[in-house]
Protein backbone atom coordinates (compact mmCIF):
# COMPACT_ATOMS: atom_id res chain seq x y z
CA UNK A 1 0.00 0.00 0.00
CA UNK A 2 2.93 1.84 0.92
CA UNK A 3 4.65 1.45 -2.47
CA UNK A 4 1.39 2.72 -4.25
CA UNK A 5 0.93 5.55 -2.59
CA UNK A 6 4.62 6.50 -3.23
CA UNK A 7 4.01 5.35 -7.23
CA UNK A 8 1.04 7.91 -7.26
CA UNK A 9 2.42 10.44 -5.78
CA UNK A 10 5.62 10.44 -7.65
CA UNK A 11 3.60 9.73 -10.54
CA UNK A 12 1.17 12.84 -10.34
CA UNK A 13 4.06 15.29 -9.45
CA UNK A 14 5.48 14.28 -12.63
CA UNK A 15 2.53 15.12 -14.65
CA UNK A 16 1.70 17.99 -12.60
CA UNK A 17 5.19 19.45 -13.96
CA UNK A 18 4.56 18.40 -17.20
CA UNK A 19 6.97 16.57 -19.65
CA UNK A 20 10.67 16.99 -19.65
CA UNK A 21 12.51 19.30 -22.08
CA UNK A 22 14.06 17.07 -24.53
CA UNK A 23 15.76 19.22 -27.01
CA UNK A 24 15.89 23.17 -27.89
CA UNK A 25 12.97 24.80 -29.00
CA UNK A 26 12.95 25.59 -32.94
CA UNK A 27 15.69 22.74 -33.68
CA UNK A 28 14.70 20.63 -36.40
CA UNK A 29 15.61 17.20 -37.19
CA UNK A 30 15.01 13.93 -39.81
CA UNK A 31 13.59 11.24 -38.41
CA UNK A 32 13.35 8.52 -41.06
CA UNK A 33 10.93 10.01 -43.50
CA UNK A 34 9.74 13.09 -41.15
CA UNK A 35 10.77 16.29 -40.34
CA UNK A 36 10.22 17.24 -36.96
CA UNK A 37 10.58 20.54 -34.99
CA UNK A 38 11.30 20.88 -31.26
CA UNK A 39 8.32 22.73 -30.01
CA UNK A 40 8.39 25.66 -27.39
CA UNK A 41 7.77 23.20 -24.70
CA UNK A 42 11.20 21.37 -25.81
CA UNK A 43 9.12 18.37 -27.06
CA UNK A 44 9.82 17.09 -30.53
CA UNK A 45 6.76 17.32 -32.52
CA UNK A 46 5.86 16.03 -36.19
CA UNK A 47 6.34 19.07 -38.96
CA UNK A 48 5.69 17.04 -42.04
CA UNK A 49 6.00 13.65 -43.18
CA UNK A 50 7.55 13.56 -46.66
CA UNK A 51 6.49 9.84 -47.42
CA UNK A 52 2.77 12.06 -48.30
CA UNK A 53 4.39 14.53 -50.20
CA UNK A 54 3.06 15.01 -53.34
CA UNK A 55 4.53 17.20 -56.56
CA UNK A 56 3.64 17.19 -60.49
CA UNK A 57 5.65 14.31 -61.30
CA UNK A 58 4.85 12.33 -57.61
CA UNK A 59 8.65 12.11 -57.29
CA UNK A 60 9.94 10.49 -53.90
CA UNK A 61 10.54 12.88 -51.48
CA UNK A 62 12.69 12.50 -48.35
CA UNK A 63 13.72 14.86 -45.49
CA UNK A 64 16.67 16.49 -45.70
CA UNK A 65 19.06 19.31 -44.35
CA UNK A 66 18.75 22.41 -45.73
CA UNK A 67 21.56 25.72 -45.88
CA UNK A 68 20.49 29.24 -44.47
CA UNK A 69 18.75 30.77 -47.71
CA UNK A 70 16.42 33.32 -48.57
CA UNK A 71 13.38 31.56 -46.28
CA UNK A 72 15.13 30.92 -43.00
CA UNK A 73 17.67 30.01 -41.32
CA UNK A 74 19.52 26.19 -42.06
CA UNK A 75 17.27 23.61 -40.86
CA UNK A 76 15.69 20.20 -42.53
CA UNK A 77 12.39 19.96 -45.03
CA UNK A 78 11.27 17.56 -47.84
CA UNK A 79 12.25 17.32 -50.75
CA UNK A 80 12.25 15.58 -53.88
CA UNK A 81 14.80 12.50 -53.75
CA UNK A 82 15.73 12.94 -57.15
CA UNK A 83 17.67 15.95 -55.84
CA UNK A 84 20.78 15.60 -53.82
CA UNK A 85 19.97 17.08 -49.65
CA UNK A 86 21.84 20.57 -50.35
CA UNK A 87 23.01 20.26 -47.34
CA UNK A 88 24.11 16.83 -46.61
CA UNK A 89 27.69 16.04 -45.73
CA UNK A 90 28.27 19.74 -44.13
CA UNK B 1 -0.49 36.14 -64.09
CA UNK B 2 -3.26 33.88 -62.96
CA UNK B 3 -7.15 34.87 -63.56
CA UNK B 4 -8.53 36.40 -60.95
CA UNK B 5 -11.13 33.98 -58.88
CA UNK B 6 -14.99 34.38 -59.82
CA UNK B 7 -17.80 34.25 -57.59
CA UNK B 8 -18.44 30.82 -58.92
CA UNK B 9 -15.31 29.57 -58.28
CA UNK B 10 -15.75 29.99 -54.85
CA UNK B 11 -19.08 28.73 -54.07
CA UNK B 12 -18.00 25.51 -56.08
CA UNK B 13 -15.28 24.79 -54.16
CA UNK B 14 -16.55 24.86 -50.87
CA UNK B 15 -19.36 22.94 -52.27
CA UNK B 16 -16.90 20.60 -53.22
CA UNK B 17 -15.08 20.39 -49.77
CA UNK B 18 -18.28 20.34 -48.01
CA UNK B 19 -19.05 17.15 -50.04
CA UNK B 20 -15.73 15.89 -49.83
CA UNK B 21 -15.47 16.61 -45.98
CA UNK B 22 -19.26 16.10 -44.75
CA UNK B 23 -18.85 19.77 -43.44
CA UNK B 24 -21.54 22.27 -42.94
CA UNK B 25 -21.36 26.10 -43.64
CA UNK B 26 -23.24 28.65 -40.55
CA UNK B 27 -23.43 31.95 -40.63
CA UNK B 28 -21.30 32.79 -37.79
CA UNK B 29 -22.52 36.60 -37.27
CA UNK B 30 -26.19 34.99 -36.55
CA UNK B 31 -25.26 31.95 -34.46
CA UNK B 32 -25.68 31.72 -31.06
CA UNK B 33 -22.84 29.85 -29.55
CA UNK B 34 -20.33 32.21 -31.60
CA UNK B 35 -21.59 35.16 -30.01
CA UNK B 36 -21.54 33.08 -26.78
CA UNK B 37 -17.74 32.25 -27.43
CA UNK B 38 -17.27 35.79 -28.33
CA UNK B 39 -18.43 36.81 -25.55
CA UNK B 40 -16.31 34.77 -24.01
CA UNK B 41 -12.94 35.49 -25.38
CA UNK B 42 -13.55 39.01 -24.72
CA UNK B 43 -14.60 38.49 -21.21
CA UNK B 44 -10.73 36.96 -20.85
CA UNK B 45 -9.25 39.33 -22.39
CA UNK B 46 -7.93 37.64 -25.95
CA UNK B 47 -10.11 39.38 -28.44
CA UNK B 48 -13.11 41.59 -28.29
CA UNK B 49 -16.60 39.91 -29.39
CA UNK B 50 -17.01 41.89 -32.97
CA UNK B 51 -13.26 41.32 -33.65
CA UNK B 52 -14.02 37.54 -33.42
CA UNK B 53 -17.87 37.53 -34.98
CA UNK B 54 -16.71 39.52 -38.38
CA UNK B 55 -12.82 38.63 -38.77
CA UNK B 56 -11.95 35.13 -38.14
CA UNK B 57 -14.05 31.79 -39.13
CA UNK B 58 -14.12 29.13 -36.86
CA UNK B 59 -14.58 25.21 -37.07
CA UNK B 60 -15.72 23.45 -34.43
CA UNK B 61 -16.28 19.56 -35.56
CA UNK B 62 -17.58 19.59 -39.05
CA UNK B 63 -19.16 22.71 -38.35
CA UNK B 64 -17.12 25.66 -40.16
CA UNK B 65 -18.96 29.11 -38.83
CA UNK B 66 -17.93 31.81 -41.61
CA UNK B 67 -17.86 35.78 -41.33
CA UNK B 68 -19.02 36.11 -45.19
CA UNK B 69 -21.22 34.68 -47.57
CA UNK B 70 -18.95 32.44 -49.79
CA UNK B 71 -18.86 33.81 -53.49
CA UNK B 72 -19.81 37.15 -52.19
CA UNK B 73 -16.68 39.43 -51.52
CA UNK B 74 -16.45 42.18 -48.96
CA UNK B 75 -13.59 44.57 -47.81
CA UNK B 76 -12.36 42.15 -45.85
CA UNK B 77 -12.95 38.97 -47.38
CA UNK B 78 -11.81 38.86 -50.67
CA UNK B 79 -12.61 36.06 -53.32
CA UNK B 80 -9.60 35.11 -53.13
CA UNK B 81 -9.68 34.73 -49.15
CA UNK B 82 -12.26 32.81 -49.03
CA UNK B 83 -10.86 30.09 -51.15
CA UNK B 84 -7.70 29.80 -49.39
CA UNK B 85 -10.16 30.33 -45.88
CA UNK B 86 -12.25 26.94 -47.04
CA UNK B 87 -9.19 24.93 -47.14
CA UNK B 88 -7.57 26.12 -44.09
CA UNK B 89 -10.81 25.33 -42.56
CA UNK B 90 -10.74 22.08 -43.67
CA UNK B 91 -7.73 21.13 -42.45
CA UNK B 92 -8.61 21.54 -39.53
CA UNK B 93 -10.94 19.07 -40.36
CA UNK B 94 -8.54 16.75 -41.58
CA UNK B 95 -6.75 17.38 -37.85
CA UNK B 96 -10.31 15.98 -36.15
CA UNK B 97 -9.84 13.11 -38.01
CA UNK B 98 -6.58 12.47 -37.48
CA UNK B 99 -6.33 12.17 -34.34
CA UNK B 100 -10.03 11.89 -33.03
CA UNK B 101 -12.37 14.81 -31.97
CA UNK B 102 -11.32 14.56 -27.89
CA UNK B 103 -7.61 14.45 -28.17
CA UNK B 104 -7.91 17.45 -31.09
CA UNK B 105 -10.11 19.56 -28.91
CA UNK B 106 -8.17 18.51 -25.58
CA UNK B 107 -4.68 19.72 -27.13
CA UNK B 108 -6.05 22.66 -29.06
CA UNK B 109 -7.80 24.39 -26.08
CA UNK B 110 -5.20 23.56 -23.56
CA UNK B 111 -1.94 23.81 -25.24
CA UNK B 112 -0.58 26.83 -26.69
CA UNK B 113 2.26 24.36 -28.27
CA UNK B 114 0.00 22.35 -29.80
CA UNK B 115 -2.89 25.06 -31.01
CA UNK B 116 0.07 26.42 -32.70
CA UNK B 117 1.25 23.16 -34.32
CA UNK B 118 -2.12 22.94 -35.58
CA UNK B 119 -2.88 26.82 -37.00
CA UNK B 120 0.38 26.22 -38.45
CA UNK B 121 -0.48 22.98 -39.96
CA UNK B 122 -3.75 24.89 -41.07
CA UNK B 123 -1.37 28.08 -42.75
CA UNK B 124 0.25 25.60 -44.48
CA UNK B 125 -2.47 25.63 -46.89
CA UNK B 126 -2.41 29.22 -47.48
CA UNK B 127 1.40 29.30 -48.27
CA UNK B 128 0.35 26.28 -51.00
CA UNK B 129 -2.52 28.01 -52.26
CA UNK B 130 -0.90 30.97 -52.23
CA UNK B 131 2.13 29.34 -54.58
CA UNK B 132 -0.20 27.25 -56.46
CA UNK B 133 -1.92 30.64 -57.65
CA UNK B 134 0.94 33.51 -57.54
CA UNK B 135 4.10 31.16 -57.94
CA UNK B 136 5.35 33.35 -54.79
CA UNK B 137 5.52 31.92 -51.50
CA UNK B 138 4.28 34.19 -48.37
CA UNK B 139 6.78 34.88 -45.80
CA UNK B 140 6.82 32.02 -43.37
CA UNK B 141 7.24 35.12 -40.37
CA UNK B 142 3.82 37.14 -41.55
CA UNK B 143 1.87 33.89 -41.53
CA UNK B 144 3.32 32.68 -38.33
CA UNK B 145 2.45 36.13 -37.07
CA UNK B 146 -1.07 35.78 -37.06
CA UNK B 147 -1.49 33.90 -34.42
CA UNK B 148 -1.06 36.18 -32.00
CA UNK B 149 -4.85 36.08 -32.06
CA UNK B 150 -5.20 32.48 -30.81
CA UNK B 151 -3.22 33.04 -27.39
CA UNK B 152 -0.01 31.59 -28.17
CA UNK B 153 3.02 32.62 -26.44
CA UNK B 154 5.86 34.12 -28.61
CA UNK B 155 8.00 31.28 -28.74
CA UNK B 156 5.08 29.18 -30.00
CA UNK B 157 4.74 31.45 -32.92
CA UNK B 158 8.74 31.15 -33.45
CA UNK B 159 8.17 27.19 -33.67
CA UNK B 160 5.24 27.93 -36.40
CA UNK B 161 7.83 30.54 -38.40
CA UNK B 162 10.03 27.17 -38.28
CA UNK B 163 7.59 24.52 -39.11
CA UNK B 164 6.40 27.29 -41.91
CA UNK B 165 9.73 27.89 -43.16
CA UNK B 166 10.27 24.07 -43.69
CA UNK B 167 7.13 24.07 -46.03
CA UNK B 168 7.65 26.78 -47.71
CA UNK B 169 10.80 25.05 -48.76
CA UNK B 170 9.25 22.05 -49.98
CA UNK B 171 6.53 23.84 -51.59
CA UNK B 172 9.65 26.05 -53.80
CA UNK B 173 10.20 22.40 -54.37
CA UNK B 174 6.97 21.20 -56.03
CA UNK B 175 5.76 19.75 -52.92
CA UNK B 176 2.22 19.94 -51.90
CA UNK B 177 1.65 18.85 -47.87
CA UNK B 178 -1.49 19.25 -46.80
CA UNK B 179 -4.02 16.50 -47.56
CA UNK B 180 -6.75 19.50 -47.80
CA UNK B 181 -4.80 21.46 -50.52
CA UNK B 182 -4.25 18.30 -52.32
CA UNK B 183 -7.54 17.86 -52.58
CA UNK B 184 -8.22 21.60 -53.61
CA UNK B 185 -5.60 21.83 -56.08
CA UNK B 186 -6.68 18.88 -58.04
CA UNK B 187 -10.24 20.06 -57.87
CA UNK B 188 -8.97 23.53 -59.04
CA UNK B 189 -6.80 22.56 -61.61
CA UNK B 190 -9.55 20.09 -62.87
CA UNK B 191 -12.36 23.18 -62.95
CA UNK B 192 -10.36 26.34 -62.58
CA UNK B 193 -6.84 25.75 -64.07
CA UNK B 194 -7.06 29.59 -65.07
CA UNK B 195 -6.36 30.23 -61.29
CA UNK B 196 -3.33 28.83 -61.77
CA UNK B 197 0.19 31.04 -62.24
CA UNK B 198 0.70 30.48 -65.73
CA UNK B 199 4.94 30.08 -64.80
CA UNK B 200 3.82 26.64 -63.24
CA UNK B 201 5.10 23.28 -65.07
Amino acid sequence: MKHLLTTITVATTLTACGPFAVCTPNETRCTGTLVEVCDADGQWDLAEDCAAVSGDEEPLWMCCPVPADELGPAGHACLPAADACPAEGE
Amino acid sequence: MAAPPTPAHVIALWDAMRARYGTRIVDKSSAAEMKLVGWFLERIGVLDQATFLERFTTTIGRRIYVPFTPGTPTPRHSLWSQLVICVHEHQHVEQLGRDGAVTFSLRYLASPAARAAYEADAYRCNLELHHWHTGQLPSPRELAERLRSYGVRDADIDVAETTLIAAARTVKAGGVITPASKFAIAWLREHAPELEHRGAA
